[in-house]
């Protein structure tokens, strides 16, 4: 078979789209172009077949020899001296002090996870492109972040602990829970244990175990759930009751690099209900795509053109 | 990036983390190379339980690189892939549904193409397949691959070239 490429690598650079254009027009007359068209197209629709991480977390566990893990121990007993010390909170004036001193920076990339410990060890897992801001030196006296973006916290009983976005304040008076914004027009808080209590606005509720309040353009929505932890970090998934396609796809870009080209035509589709998975693109798309109706083609590794059908 | 966390593999909620961030990858790392699904999920949970059994001495920046070491160096010395290497290609799946088409001929034709695909893939010699399947269903770049392998950028631009030419003759004309 005849093979005349110019060199050794340009199949290699053709089909990951790195030809200029003019390489690329002159490929297309090479007789081949067709066959090796169709090899490009068929290898994006295949994928490996399923791996269950937690399943297999899960057996590990089950193999793995035992070994005392002291730190681990240890923590679990000062939470509970902690709680047993500590019985009552007392109101603070945070927003001055906390941002006059130079409060430190916290944040994910795209796709990124991470868990700050905070100064009492209190714990905030920031999910994907996120930022909190945490002023530590004031922290014995004044304990807030302030967020952008979406992160679930494990309050160590103690003084308030305030959540500051700029759509709204979470007061926490008990211990776990999410906050989440997205741009300028979603607030989004879950309680998983305690209480917690939100002002936006002049809206004020107080949310308890099990409770979510999502305001979105102004209006309140409740719901309750099951969950004892947030599905992104327990499942690595990100879930949806009724959400709004245009917020979806923020979410989506928090996990993914992504370009979308055509978003307006998802203008009165209706809302999301449903999840999709932080870490495989192809199935994420899908997930939310698909399920709503959306053609779509995924065009370079991170490029997705909604399709007008 | 300043973020403090209780940065030890022998803390176990790290340590969960940690297998949740690499474990797909590696196995499916490990199907790309070694082309046998049980022999991949076996060697990541072993290579997951050398890394418990050596947490202190393992630097977090480094643990990555030591479980892909560790895994590559177990499949390597592990003789069961030599006899069921590729044979059986199930792993690989078909994401290909034919729902967005209203033609049933051309989704058979599609799905037809696919099978024949995948047995082609399979046939490949053993490198350029797992440049092949790591750079278009891991969606690896190719500076990525050569990091995993320890070679030139170039020397796997060409695997994959030529993984292409191989392709496109086993499958023949379309």
């Amino acid at each position: 078979m005849e093979n005349n490429f110019k060199d050794d690598t340009f199949l290699a650079e053709w089909i990951s789209d790195k030809l200029t254009s003019a390489e690329l027009e002159a490929f297309k007359s090479h007789p081949d172009y067709e066959a090796y068209r169709k090899i490009k197209k068929a290898s994006q629709e295949l994928s490996f077949s399923e791996y269950d991480v937690d399943k297999a977390l899960h057996n590990l566990k089950q193999n793995i020899p035992s070994k005392p893990i002291a730190v681990k121990k240890n923590k679990v007993k000062s939470l509970y001296s902690w709680i047993g010390a500590v019985a009552a909170s007392v109101v603070l004036i945070f927003g001055f002090l906390f941002f006059k001193s130079t409060p430190k920076e916290y944040s994910t990339t795209v796709g990124e996870q991470s868990l700050v410990s905070l100064p009492d060890g209190s714990e905030m897992y920031l999910n994907a492109n996120a930022t909190a801001f945490v002023n530590k030196k004031k922290w014995k006296t004044n304990r807030a972040v302030k967020l952008e973006g979406e992160a679930f916290f494990k309050v160590k009983k103690g003084k308030k602990f305030n959540v500051i976005t700029s759509l709204g304040t979470v007061e926490v008076l008990g211990t776990q829970f999410t906050v989440n914004t997205i741009g300028k027009d979603v607030f989004i808080v879950k309680c998983f244990e305690g209480k917690v209590k939100i002002r936006a606005n002049s809206h004020t509720e107080i949310l308890t175990k099990g409770m979510s309040s999502s305001i979105i353009n102004g209006v309140v929505t409740n719901k309750q759930f099951i969950s004892n932890t947030p599905s992104w970090l327990a499942k690595n998934e990100t879930e949806f009751v009724e959400m709004p396609l245009t917020h979806v796809i923020s979410l989506l870009k928090r996990h993914y690099n992504l370009i979308i080209e055509n978003e307006q035509i998802l203008n009165g589709k209706a809302a999301f209900t449903g999840s999709f998975i932080n870490n495989n693109l192809k199935k994420a798309l899908y997930a939310v795509f698909e399920t709503s109706g959306v053609s779509y083609k995924l065009e370079l590794p991170n490029k997705v053109v909604l399709l007008n059908k | 990036m300043p973020v403090k966390m209780n940065e030890s593999l022998c803390e176990e909620l790290f340590f969960n983390r940690f297998f949740k961030e690499h474990a797909k990858g590696l196995r499916n790392f490990l199907l790309s190379k070694f082309g046998n699904q049980d022999l991949a999920e076996d060697i990541v949970q072993e290579s997951f339980i050398k890394i418990w059994n050596n947490c202190k001495k393992i630097e977090v920046k480094k643990a990555k690189n030591y479980l892909f070491t560790v895994a590559v160096n177990m499949g390597v010395s592990d003789k069961r892939h030599e006899q069921v290497k590729f044979k059986h290609h199930e792993f690989i799946v078909s994401t290909f549904s034919g729902a967005n088409y209203e033609n049933p001929e051309f989704v058979m034709e599609e799905q037809e193409f696919l099978e024949k695909f995948k047995r082609s893939i399979a046939a490949l010699p053993d490198r350029q397949r797992e440049v092949f399947l790591l750079s278009r269903i891991e969606q690896k770049t190719y500076k990525e691959i050569a990091e995993l392998s320890n070679v030139s950028v170039k020397a796997i631009e060409k695997l994959m070239h030529k993984a292409l030419i191989k392709l496109r003759e086993t499958i023949g004309n379309v």
